[in-house]
């Protein structure tokens, strides 16, 4: 059903009859690369906010590959004048994460391969496995959070979103997002400074 | 504007400047200069794709835009009969050749032919007998085919008409018949083998779409799985999913009716390789409406 709309879609994109091979390989030559394009424009921005919505990049990069996949076959079906490349895929990243959490029925945030390793006798590794610890308290952290302020976070810092954008796409107001960003992130430094005076303490 | 209002303002003018690699303004509130500095630490955790991962998925992505191109051109490829009947004279002819045998083939079932037949059997015979050709076995030939023919015919659209009530598994569909517009819609779809055999639901869960009740455009659609499921005779199970009522590119649907349809396959192991392949259209309708007055009844 799809592949006939596609289909019928990309016959109307052409022009309609008359139109010859070399016009239609030029076309299916420049949607390739307009493919392309948004996926070295994008990718980097889709992974990161994969990253900070999952806080595990081999899980990352398995949702980042499911969500050009979908774009890849609903390439023909987006409207750039509905919605900019970032906000489009971005939504669809939104839509497949939120999937994956519901299919999984699990919240999991940090998995143990995100541990730090065994120190090992290398100079600088006890900055490093302290570095790592750090960052696995910051995800730990960002996973207690509302799924908004999670959202929100991921689209700010991730997707590096303006307001307005982050607005339109979790149907809040822009004075919302800021109001929340804020408490989000101080409400996260209140947790992280009480958990890092206890590991010091 | 309040104080709280001017710090959000400003706390997300820094942040920008942040990502942007800039300074933030300097701040003398010890408060907000730490939560500051702890959104720097935030975006520390900021991790790039790994290039050896996004060649990759390039690469793969690319590969796999060309087999869908590829598809597509078959597809819109017309056929040779296509390509014949794009002549008109030639459509003519086809056209006539048909109607003629098709007349022929109807007359001869109702018997009409019969007695002249017999008839021009006769005058083959004393052609024969008077040393004429011998008759060609065309010319007795075409109509047992158009016969057999016309009961295939019969036999296709009799199998194409049956085959919704010999599938044995039915399909329904619960969505609130109203709701608000940009809230999540509920769809919850039932699948109840009815038959005494097992069968195999294939894929599970299966494709679903929402589709503007009335016309074919489908605005969003739930990816199949890529797993089976076994329904025993008289067992049931239910696929729920959660439509937040964006399309595919990810903005609010207009208000108005939208309907749930459902695509997969069902395969009976018991009876062979018995499979039917299911477009189950309009299994749920609903009502997405522009303001909050919601009826919370189920279809």
């Amino acid at each position: 059903m799809l592949a006939q709309a596609m289909v019928a879609e990309e016959g109307h994109q052409a022009g309609g009859p008359g139109n010859g091979s070399g016009d239609s390989d030029d076309r299916l030559r420049r949607r390739r690369e307009a493919f392309a394009e948004m996926y070295d424009n994008q990718m980097p921005g889709i992974y990161r906010y994969l990253c900070y919505r999952v806080g595990n990049a081999s899980l990352a990069e398995d949702i980042t590959a499911d969500v050009f996949e979908k774009a890849l076959r609903h390439f023909d079906s987006y409207n750039r004048e509905k919605a900019k490349p970032s906000t489009w895929l971005t939504a669809i990243a939104r839509n497949t994460v939120t999937d994956y959490f519901r299919k999984s029925s699990r919240v999991e945030v940090v998995r143990e391969d995100d541990a730090p390793e065994e120190a090992s006798d290398s100079p600088g590794v006890e900055e490093q496995v302290a570095r790592l610890q750090e960052v696995r308290q910051l995800k730990l952290g960002l996973s207690t959070l509302p799924q908004l302020d999670q959202d929100i976070i991921s689209l700010k810092f991730g997707a590096e979103m303006n307001n307005r954008e982050i607005a339109r796409m979790l149907k809040v107001s822009e004075s919302n997002v800021g109001t929340r960003l804020y408490r989000a992130v101080r409400r996260l430094r209140d947790a992280f400074e009480g958990w890092d005076s206890d590991t010091r303490g | 504007m309040t104080r709280g209002d001017s710090i959000e303002s400003r706390f997300t003018e820094d942040i920008e400047r942040l990502l942007r690699g800039e300074q933030p303004v300097s701040v003398a509130d010890g408060d907000y200069r730490a939560t500051l500095d702890f959104a720097g630490q935030l975006m520390s955790l900021r991790e790039e794709p790994d290039p050896g991962f996004a060649d990759r998925l390039r690469q793969d992505l690319m590969v796999r835009f060309a087999e869908q191109d590829v598809a597509a051109s078959r597809s819109a490829q017309p056929s040779l009969l296509e390509r014949l009947l794009g002549s008109h004279a030639l459509r003519l002819a086809v056209v006539s050749t048909f109607v003629v045998l098709a007349a022929v083939g109807l007359v001869w079932r109702a018997g009409y032919l019969s007695p002249m037949m017999e008839q021009a059997g006769d005058a083959l015979t004393s052609t024969l007998d008077e040393g004429g050709a011998a008759p060609s076995a065309e010319m007795e030939e075409p109509a047992p085919e158009m016969a057999r023919l016309a009961e295939d015919n019969a036999e296709e659209e009799a199998a194409s008409v049956a085959l919704p009530s010999a599938l044995p598994v039915s399909v329904a569909g619960h969505v609130a018949a109203a709701n608000t517009w940009g809230q999540d819609i509920e769809i919850s779809i039932l699948f109840e083998n009815d038959g005494p055999e097992g069968v195999m639901l294939s894929p599970f869960p299966p494709a679903v779409f929402v589709r503007e009740a009335g016309t074919d455009r489908i605005v969003y659609g739930f990816d199949p799985g890529t797993s089976q499921l076994a329904l025993s005779s008289m067992e049931s199970t239910s696929y729920d999913i959660v439509w937040d009522q964006n399309d595919w590119s990810g903005t609010p649907v207009e208000p108005g009716r939208y309907e749930v349809d459902v695509d997969w396959t069902v395969a009976q192991p018991e009876k062979g390789a018995a499979v039917f392949a299911v477009n189950a259209r309009g299994i749920a309708a609903f009502e997405i409406l522009p303001d909050s007055s919601v009826t919370n009844t189920e279809e």
